[in-house]
């Protein structure tokens, strides 16, 4: 096995597993049947419906240099800028410049040792309800249009259902996992398409068994909303905490010590985010995801009335 | 004419009409010709509690009997008309061989089954205890002198070989289980009335779908139940008594097809909610609900087909789009109030049964509404007639609209024009239940018509079905079948009459219709062979 094999085993996948909540893939349409099922333009702001992420994927340079994400700092950088570490920033695939988007240039090392493999384990976490991560507008009062909505952000717990094609079913209940974080934060749609006030995330996962807390700093949203409300595709990205990466590579190769060094030399210089004021190591590491998801409903919600809209 | 003759005429008339009145009110009924005696055979549910109800509820049951078989869509009735095959009786007589094996292997059973003290135990006396105590059970009758004789020498000759009390009791307890008196009814009475034993045995089958208790013998055995006040107040003791739900769950399984999905399949390419256990999931939906309104509620029976109570586990839930109650099993919710899903017609228990694997079928959930609900019979397809219905096109694009043009085809007019239309009212609920409101791209036109009667909708279809007298009037029927074991024939038309009218006077319950039908002098009276 070569080095780079070795570095992306166990601890580096169950890493990786986890910053995959900072990447992105090509999403899929996550409609699933009775999607589209209304016709409603403005949803019942009373909905309590919320979305439960159900696919998750990396981005990749496509080409070298571009890859979707944010502007997580607000600037422009190339390899000379100290506050980003030397990472030079990619463009967006509309030619946006300025995303921080640092991970999705370790991609090529994740592919050459299994990417296959490793998506796959991302996805049987989130079939196992180790990464539950639910989504819920609050004062959504126009789908295609509005400048005041709440976006709550909450983990789930439990074993989600799936459905024939091995992923989470629709329409489904969850519960609020114990150690959820509650972030509301601020959000807009316009034209469809939800933006949201940067927040801090501290999200709970299982992975193999093993809890984790995935500390992400300055997370943004974009999300197509449909028009009932739910949001079935869309990225987030923000920076992940060299801390936290370091705790999940100790804690997913507790036993192997030279995997953990391993890992945090490829993933400790990976940063390129919020650089230390002292030492000016960079803390953080810029990530998106790209996911998709299905409309659930939380226990304790009364019933609703969806499937009294009308064409 | 005076100023007060008008008075006087209207008055007249008014007697007049009085008089009618009273003379609706006391209206006749033709007489009751009963049916023909047959030979029913226990159903499997009545077989399993029979066994549970005399030995207790912690044996293994066979899982493998003799399948039942409906016949005017009751396997109550299907068990009046079915034989049994040579792998049936084969089956029957593992089954008691089993029960018999676990009954006395029992820690210190043995003591209970041969109710005698050391030393007589293993006497003949002690054989004829056993059976004593639990043919009446059993069998629904006392073992004659001659039938406990034989079964005491089986079990003579069983201790003989093996030489133990357990093989004694064992074979003894063979001998009652592998009875044609236990596995069948004989309910063949004298002078065209049951005597009191067959009355109490018929009783337990249909009230607790399973044995008589010590209670219902007693007065069996003094003749008492043949009082019509005692069998009344047994009939009310019964359905009182945490058994009666064991007999609800079965009619409601028999009458609203639930034991059929068990077996049900859904293209999974299609349907992505499916999953292997949604056939027990639906079927447990439905019966939960069916024995909460009629249990619990003393609900009105069109409830079944309006209520917005539901008991859902977290997939259905999902199919349904609604917030599940627990994550633990089923729970009861409340559908929408502005949804379209209401009642038995918006279960997955009937809109998955009665669709295809692929997609919903109109013409299956109008059937089901014409047969089942309204007791209406449905003509088969002939044999060598197309029934394919044509591919979507551009001017036939949902499925209603493809069955429009069907009927174009006078060979298919009449029967689809018959059965479809009740089935339009339900396709805004695809092929396992899940709300759409287009098809194939096209926007759902729900509407349809029923006897004469245009609705728009499904939740105008319920109304209209719950209301209806043909619906009332099939559920008296079909109750009526369930506890008698025969289809309702001619000369009970009067009798169902009566027990109608009750039913619609009472609010439409069943739990008092129950007790109507068990207590009518139909549920006693046999007729001659042949009868109808």
């Amino acid at each position: 096995m070569s080095t780079i094999q070795q570095l992306l085993s166990v601890g580096l996948r169950v890493c990786l597993c986890l910053c995959v909540a900072l990447v992105g893939c090509e999403a899929d349409d996550g409609g699933g049947e009775g999607a589209n099922t209304t016709s409603k333009t403005t949803p019942d702001p009373k909905w309590p419906w919320v979305t439960i992420i159900d696919t998750m994927g990396f981005t990749r340079q496509k080409p070298i240099g571009v890859a979707p994400g944010f502007d997580l700092d607000s600037k422009i950088s190339g390899t000379d800028d100290t506050s980003t570490c030397g990472k030079a920033d990619l463009t967006s695939p509309d030619g946006t410049p300025g995303v921080d988007n640092e991970f999705a240039k370790l991609v090529p090392l994740v592919e050459a040792s299994g990417i296959g493999a490793l998506e796959g384990l991302i996805q049987s976490t989130i079939n196992d309800g180790g990464i539950m991560l639910l989504l819920q507008l609050d004062d959504l009062d126009d789908a295609l249009n509005d400048d005041e909505v709440i976006l709550r952000v909450r983990a789930g717990a439990g074993v989600p259902l799936l459905g024939t094609d091995g992923l989470l079913l629709e329409g489904q209940t969850f519960a609020v996992h114990e150690d959820s974080p509650e972030v509301s934060t601020k959000a807009t749609v316009k034209d469809g398409i939800l933006t949201v006030t940067p927040f801090d995330l501290k999200l709970p996962l299982v992975v193999f068994g093993v809890k984790y807390d995935l500390d992400l700093r300055g997370v943004r949203i974009r999300a197509r909303l449909t028009e009932n409300g739910g949001m079935t595709e869309g990225v987030f990205g923000g920076g992940l905490t060299m801390a936290s990466i370091l705790d999940i590579a100790q804690k997913g190769a507790a036993d192997q010590k030279n995997l953990v060094e391993l890992v945090m030399g490829v993933l400790g210089g990976a940063g390129d985010l919020a650089p230390d004021p002292v030492t000016g190591e960079c803390t953080q590491m810029s990530a998106v995801l790209a996911f998709t998801g299905v409309n659930g409903y939380l226990f304790g919600e009364p019933a609703t009335n969806r499937d009294a809209l009308q064409p | 004419m005076s100023p007060r003759a008008p008075f006087a005429l209207l008055l007249a008339g008014a007697v007049i009409l009085s008089g009618c009145a009273e003379e609706k009110a006391a209206t006749t009924y033709a007489e009751l010709e009963p049916a023909a005696a047959v030979l029913p055979r226990l159903t499997k549910s009545q077989y399993q509690h029979t066994i549970s109800d005399v030995f207790g509820d912690d044996l293994a049951l066979p899982a493998q009997l003799e399948p039942d078989t409906a016949s005017w869509g009751l396997l109550a009735v299907g068990a009046s008309v079915a034989t049994v095959s040579s792998r049936g009786v084969e089956l029957y007589e593992e089954a008691a061989r089993s029960l018999a094996q676990q009954i006395v292997a029992k820690p210190g059973r043995l003591g209970d089954l041969l109710p005698c003290t050391l030393p007589e135990a293993g006497t003949v006396t002690c054989t004829e205890a056993l059976v004593a105590r639990y043919a009446p059970r059993l069998w629904r009758r006392p073992a004659t002198t001659t039938e406990r004789d034989r079964i005491v020498s089986i079990a003579q000759k069983a201790h003989t070989a093996y030489g133990t009390e357990a093989a004694r009791a064992q074979y003894a307890l063979v001998a009652l289980l592998q009875s044609p008196n236990l596995l069948y009814r004989t309910e063949l009475g004298k002078e065209g009335v049951l005597d009191a034993w067959e009355l109490a045995g018929k009783l337990a089958l249909f009230l607790w779908d399973g044995a008589p208790d010590d209670a219902l013998l007693a007065k069996a055995a003094d003749a008492s139940l043949l009082d019509d006040a005692t069998l009344r107040a047994e009939a009310e003791r019964m359905i009182a008594d945490p058994r009666f739900a064991r007999a609800v769950r079965a009619f409601a399984d028999q009458w609203l097809h639930l034991d059929a999905l068990d077996g049900l399949n859904k293209d999974p390419n299609i349907f992505k909610h499916f999953s292997a256990d949604l056939g027990g999931s639906a079927r447990q939906e439905s019966e939960r609900l069916f024995a909460w309104l009629v249990i619990e509620q003393d609900a009105d029976i069109a409830e079944l087909l309006t209520t917005r109570t539901t008991f859902v586990d977290r997939r259905l839930a999902a199919i349904y789009d609604i917030p599940a109650a627990t994550d633990d099993g089923f729970g009861q919710v409340e559908l929408p109030a502005a949804g379209l899903r209401r009642g038995f017609l918006g279960q997955v228990a009937f809109l998955g049964l009665h669709s295809h694997p692929v997609s919903s079928s109109a013409t299956l959930r109008g059937a089901f509404i014409r047969e089942a609900l309204l007791c209406q019979q449905v003509p088969l397809p002939p044999s060598d007639l197309n029934t394919a219905i044509p591919q979507p096109s551009e001017t036939a694009r949902t499925l209603k609209d493809r069955l429009l043009e069907h009927m174009s085809n006078p060979s298919c007019f009449g029967c689809h024009h018959f059965i479809d239309p009740p089935g339009f009212g339900l396709e805004n609920f695809d092929g396992i239940g899940r709300f759409r409101s287009h098809d194939n791209g096209a926007v759902i036109d729900a509407a349809g018509e029923i006897d004469d009667r245009a609705f728009d909708g499904p939740l105008a279809l319920y109304d209209l079905l719950a209301e209806s007298e043909a619906y009332r009037r099939c559920v008296v029927q079909k109750l009526y079948g369930f506890a008698n074991g025969h289809r309702v024939g001619q000369g009970e038309y009067g009798t169902l009459d009566r027990l109608d009218d009750a039913f619609a006077a009472g609010g439409r319950r069943l739990k008092a219709l129950a007790v109507e039908i068990a207590t009518d002098p139909s549920f006693r009276r046999i007729g001659a062979p042949g009868a109808k």
